[in-house]
């Protein structure tokens, strides 16, 4: 019985074109969108120069430090490039450029020596602040070599050597000047924006899975198909059919679930890190929970079939969101603040384990997840079971 | 002959409406018993009720001797049902189908593929066992809906008004193959609301409405309860009324309706009186175009019973 | 007449999943404006960064700290690193992003560095840009420190003095803008937002009335009507308008409740009015998936890949200005697009002139446009679809 109502089950899956064509494909394509979306995002190489303008006034024209480094941070061809710097000969054409939204921000030297430069925004953002940051790095560093340079024309003329050669000073200086900053990075694997998402994907395609036991089950239900009457009434245990229609679900979703691995490992160059094996292992068990789901869905809810769809649909979209698809904060306010809701959110359950597994080196956490999964996919299996166990109904 | 199926008393209300109203009666072994009644007296609702798929408030079903329940295996075995709408699997082919269901009584492959056979032999579906249900016609759609519940051979088949919106010539072969069934040994319980057929196949007839049994018996039994035996109807364009007030004097005549230019006198009893009309009317000259005579049929009975029609 | 009374009927009869999808589609728009931008939002200049100091005499040491308190937003821990469970909590808290940046100062830090030692402070960082920035920070600070140890300065509190006479160098930022960026931030976040869950409520539940209508039976029988099919079409057209304009509503109402003034300064006035046009011209859409697609299996993934994909691409949860030129391409086939950026723009409007309007109202008619190219894209494949 099991055996002969798994593999009817199975061909009639399979034979739905439309049902097996959007499962499968639906995460495949979405991921195809997030690599696209996401190709910029984590190299800082892709950086477009910032639209900068400078007040050409006296002031800044005496600045010869200034109008070095501005020049080499603007040049087209160099190496460091960050700024797209336009030169204008006041304060008022730079306000108009701002204005018109042609530059982020602009500059104005102070009159006197020792005050610090002015810069001007419309809003504070990443561009704003870069400029800040290296208006003040050129400030520090002019005035630590002009500091420098003092004591050492100091020092010769002490020496009674009062041919002051610049280039030779300027070149001391720089020698004196360090870039060494003692800085040693332990940071664990860095968790890129982009492998969030991507995760959230996964997690998302485990849970889609519901709709192919949903559309299972509903063969098996009485009050949904007629088909159902016919097996309602056939001596047939309920567990029977219900566990071979999930397992007849399970072997599809996990063929689309090969599937988007195949494919985001080979054609979108998505890297897993080196435990691929438990992150096969935990798209498996969470594909598990995303049947039971469907079913959980499809049996306990007394609704008509497109009630059921859409609920499930907004069940998983619900979960999504507390796991972060939507916006990363997400997931790190319901992790601190709501971890109640991480332990029955299976979409949540993946994508932290799939974090744990990227980010620490014990895989404590990640076993916890698959525990959970289990248990999740186990409670929601017998709910599902003892609510339509000898299930007689009001009307069909 | 035993008792197959044995309802008591059976209740049950949707809100404030009693679909069923302690509903009473059996269905002997080997019979053929025919449900009739109108669209929503509870015919339907019957079936699920004793096939366990609905719930009802009070009283007991029992099929084969023991209490029927939707965990009671043992029964279910011996059971095959024809629902109303076709109920079969859009992706799979009419032997597929058939394969299917059967296999849901059946363990044993070589015996299954035998009855899968011998069902499409039954409707004559031959010829299309690799079609799928998308390119059969609503007859032949039927055809599988009734193989795919009866392949495993069961002994008692509920029928639910299974040629509704279906082609004479279907309809007459699957007629023919109930009768077939009955004669291999099956006990079928037939819901319907075409009073032809019941006539045609049913050994005994439930009338019922509202929920509640109104009459049971053979065929002729019932008929009897018509108070009628015999009715002549009289086609003609116009029919003065003070005839029409005579004929309704006659001893015999139970009543007499023009309607819609046609005169239909009910007799009582009497063994001449076609004679006797056409001789009235050719005594006072009335034109008319037919004159015939009809046995009172079950929708007269309904009429007696209920004031209403069978088919409304 | 007929026409609309069905579709209000079959509205009701599926309303209990209607209005929880549309339920939880505002609510994600909710939730997401004011979580999101915690994390994007530029707006402070200071970044908040952790240190470990276990050189707590050493006078480098607490001048670095010093240095970090007064321009970043410092934490600092009593933690031992090499404990497995102290470790575990900066990890966690660089995980969950409450921390950015950790700096750890290791025993004997200042000894060893005037000693001329190669001594190093361990960092950790979530590799973002506020960490990027707290790097700055403290690279601004050793390198300087570095520079004057290369002058020979071998007292510690000598090298700190002369630290400090430059390090606090900061520019003079002046911010023009009177608008209060951080309320028009999530209120832009919101109805970025409402591109994904406007378009997938819309979508979801016009593609079940439209089942229902384009059911063959149905079909057949409203075809061989004498109702000009275009006629028909053009109610249904309305009668979904008609709901989408009531999801709309439920959408600013509750943006109301969120945002208060935002919503019904100019710049909500013009928000709404944005965010209304590409409610228009997602019915539209919505209007011609339903009339393609029959099939209920499939409206869950269409629903997901149209709504989702287009969202991602077209700069609703990235911001355009990340995403990659390719991306922005194929992005601006996509009338999402045109909205997101309409959005943008009156985010940071300052004055209310035509210069600033006209290319929001360019962006608006092209939305525009979209919604009138699907409607007759409708018509024509419903006309083949009758001649079929």
């Amino acid at each position: 019985m099991f055996v002969h109502n798994f593999k009817y089950s199975l061909k009639a899956l399979f034979r739905n074109k439309t049902l097996i064509f959007w499962t499968l494909m639906f995460p495949i394509i979405l991921g195809t969108f997030f690599k696209m979306a996401f190709s910029n995002v984590t190299s800082s190489e892709a950086f477009k120069a910032i639209n900068f303008a400078v007040v050409e006034d006296d002031n800044f024209k005496n600045d010869e430090v200034f109008v070095t480094v501005i020049k080499e941070l603007s040049d087209e061809d160099g190496d460091n490039r960050i700024f797209d710097t336009t030169y204008v000969e006041n304060e008022d054409e730079a306000k108009e450029l701002l204005v018109d939204g042609k530059i982020d921000g602009y500059l104005v030297m102070p009159d006197k020596k020792d005050d610090t430069p002015g810069v001007t925004f419309i809003n504070n953002g990443i561009n704003q602040t870069i400029i800040k940051n290296v208006v003040e790095e050129i400030a520090l560093n002019e005035k630590i070599g002009n500091e420098i340079g003092e004591t050492i024309v100091k020092d010769e003329m002490a020496k009674g050597n009062f041919n002051i050669d610049i280039d030779g000073i300027y070149e001391k200086v720089m020698e004196k000047m360090s870039d060494e900053t003692n800085l040693l990075d332990k940071s664990a694997n860095k968790l890129d924006y982009s492998m969030i998402e991507f995760y959230t994907l996964i997690a998302m395609t485990c849970i889609y899975g519901g709709m192919l036991s949903i559309a299972s089950i509903n063969n098996s239900l009485a009050n949904i198909s007629q088909k159902g009457k016919r097996v309602s009434v056939a001596p047939t245990r309920k567990l029977v059919t219900v566990l071979s229609s999930l397992l007849a679900s399970y072997v599809i979703q996990l063929v689309g679930l090969a599937l988007l691995f195949v494919y985001t490992i080979f054609a979108l160059n998505i890297d897993y890190g080196d435990n691929i094996a438990k992150v096969i292992l935990l798209g498996a068990v969470g594909s598990l929970a995303g049947l039971a789901m469907g079913l959980f869905v499809g049996t306990v809810f007394k609704a008509g079939e497109n009630a059921k769809t859409g609920i499930l649909i907004a069940i998983t979209m619900f979960f999504c969101n507390f796991a972060g698809m939507f916006g990363i904060t997400m997931k790190y306010i319901t992790d601190t603040k709501m971890p109640w809701l991480t332990k029955i959110n299976p979409v949540g359950l993946i994508t932290d384990g799939l974090y744990a597994l990227y980010y620490y080196n014990t895989t404590d956490r990640f076993s916890a997840d698959i525990i959970n999964l289990i248990i999740l996919t186990l409670v929601l299996t017998a709910v599902s079971f003892f609510s339509i166990r000898r299930r007689r109904y009001d009307s069909i | 002959m035993s008792n197959v199926i044995e309802v008591k008393n059976l209740t049950k209300s949707y809100k404030e409406i009693k679909a069923l109203n302690d509903l009473s009666f059996e269905v002997t072994e080997g019979e053929i018993l025919g449900l009739l009644g109108p669209n929503g007296s509870g015919k339907s609702t019957t079936i699920n009720c004793i096939l366990s798929l609905l719930k009802y408030d009070e009283g007991s079903i029992t099929v084969f001797g023991k209490d029927m329940k939707p965990d009671s295996y043992d029964i279910k075995a011996k059971l095959g049902v024809v629902f109303q709408d076709v109920a079969v699997f859009d992706e799979l082919t009419v032997y597929e189908n058939i394969d299917y269901f059967c296999g849901l009584y059946i363990k044993d492959k070589a015996t299954r593929k035998k009855y899968v056979e011998e069902a499409i032999d039954l409707v004559s579906l031959s010829e299309f066992k690799k079609f799928y249900p998308k390119k059969l016609s609503g007859g032949l759609l039927r055809r599988l809906n009734i193989a795919c519940g009866i392949a495993h051979k069961p002994k008692l088949i509920f029928l639910d008004e299974p040629t509704v919106a279906v082609d004479p010539q279907s309809r007459n072969s699957i007629l023919e193959g109930i009768m077939k069934l009955r004669d291999m040994g099956a006990t079928i319980v037939y819901t319907t609301h075409y009073m032809e057929e019941v006539e045609m196949i049913c050994d005994r007839v439930i009338i019922i409405d509202k929920g509640h049994v109104l009459a049971s018996g053979t065929t002729d039994e019932l008929k009897r309860l018509a108070k009628i035996d015999e009715k002549i109807i009289v086609e003609a364009n116009s029919f003065d009324s003070k005839y029409i007030e005579e004929i309704k004097s006659f001893k015999a005549v139970h009543s007499a309706d023009y309607k819609e230019r046609v005169l239909t006198v009910s007799y009582k009893e009497g063994a001449d009186n076609l004679v006797k009309i056409i001789e009235y009317l050719k005594k006072n000259h009335i034109k008319y175009s037919r004159v015939y005579s009809e046995r009172p049929t079950l929708n007269d009975v309904f009429l007696e019973l209920t004031g209403k029609e069978l088919r409304d | 007449m007929t026409v609309f009374k069905t579709f209000l009927r079959i509205l009701n009869k599926n309303k209990m999943i209607i209005m929880l999808y549309t339920g939880i589609l505002l609510g994600f728009g909710a939730l997401n404006s004011r979580t999101t931008s915690q994390d994007m939002n530029f707006s402070d200049t200071k970044p908040a960064l952790a240190i470990i100091n276990d050189d707590k005499d050493g006078e480098l040491a607490k001048d670095l700290v010093r240095y970090l308190d007064e321009h970043g937003e410092l934490t600092e821990y009593d933690l031992d690193l090499s404990d497995s469970d102290d470790s575990k909590v900066v990890d966690d808290a660089l995980f969950y992003r409450q921390i950015h940046y950790l700096v750890y100062i290791p025993k004997d830090f200042t000894a060893r560095f005037m000693a001329g030692d190669d001594v190093k402070l361990t960092t950790k960082s979530t590799g973002d840009f506020k960490a990027e920035l707290s790097k700055m920070l403290v690279e601004r600070y050793m390198k300087t420190a570095n520079t004057y140890k290369n002058l020979d300065v071998t007292d510690a509190g000598e090298l700190v003095e002369k630290i400090d006479k430059n390090i606090d160098i900061t520019a003079d930022a002046t911010i023009t803008s009177k608008l209060d960026t951080e309320a028009l931030e999530l209120a832009g976040v919101y109805f970025n937002f409402e591109s994904y869950s406007i378009l997938a409520c819309l979508i979801y539940v016009i593609c079940i009335v439209m089942s229902v209508f384009n059911t063959k039976k149905i079909k057949d029988r409203t075809n061989i009507s004498s109702m000009d099919f275009k006629k028909h079409n053009t109610i249904l057209l309305l009668c979904n308008c008609m709901y989408s304009v009531v999801a709309w509503a439920f959408y600013f109402a509750f943006g109301y409740v969120l945002f208060g003034k935002t919503i019904i300064s100019t710049h909500g006035m013009l928000f709404a009015f944005n965010s209304f046009l590409f409610t228009i011209c997602a019915a539209t859409i919505a209007f011609f998936i339903g009339s393609i697609v029959s099939n209920k299996d499939a409206i869950g993934g269409i629903v997901n890949v149209v709504s989702l994909g287009s969202s991602f691409l077209c700069g609703a949860f990235v911001p355009a200005t990340w995403l990659p030129d390719g991306v922005l391409a194929i992005a601006h086939a996509l009338p999402t697009y045109y909205y997101i950026n309409a959005n943008d723009r009156i985010k940071q409007m300052e004055t209310f002139d035509m210069t600033s309007l006209k290319p929001v109202f360019i962006d608006m008619g092209i939305v525009m446009a979209f919604a009138l190219a699907f409607v007759i894209m409708t018509n024509v494949v419903s006309a083949k679809k009758r001649r079929a």
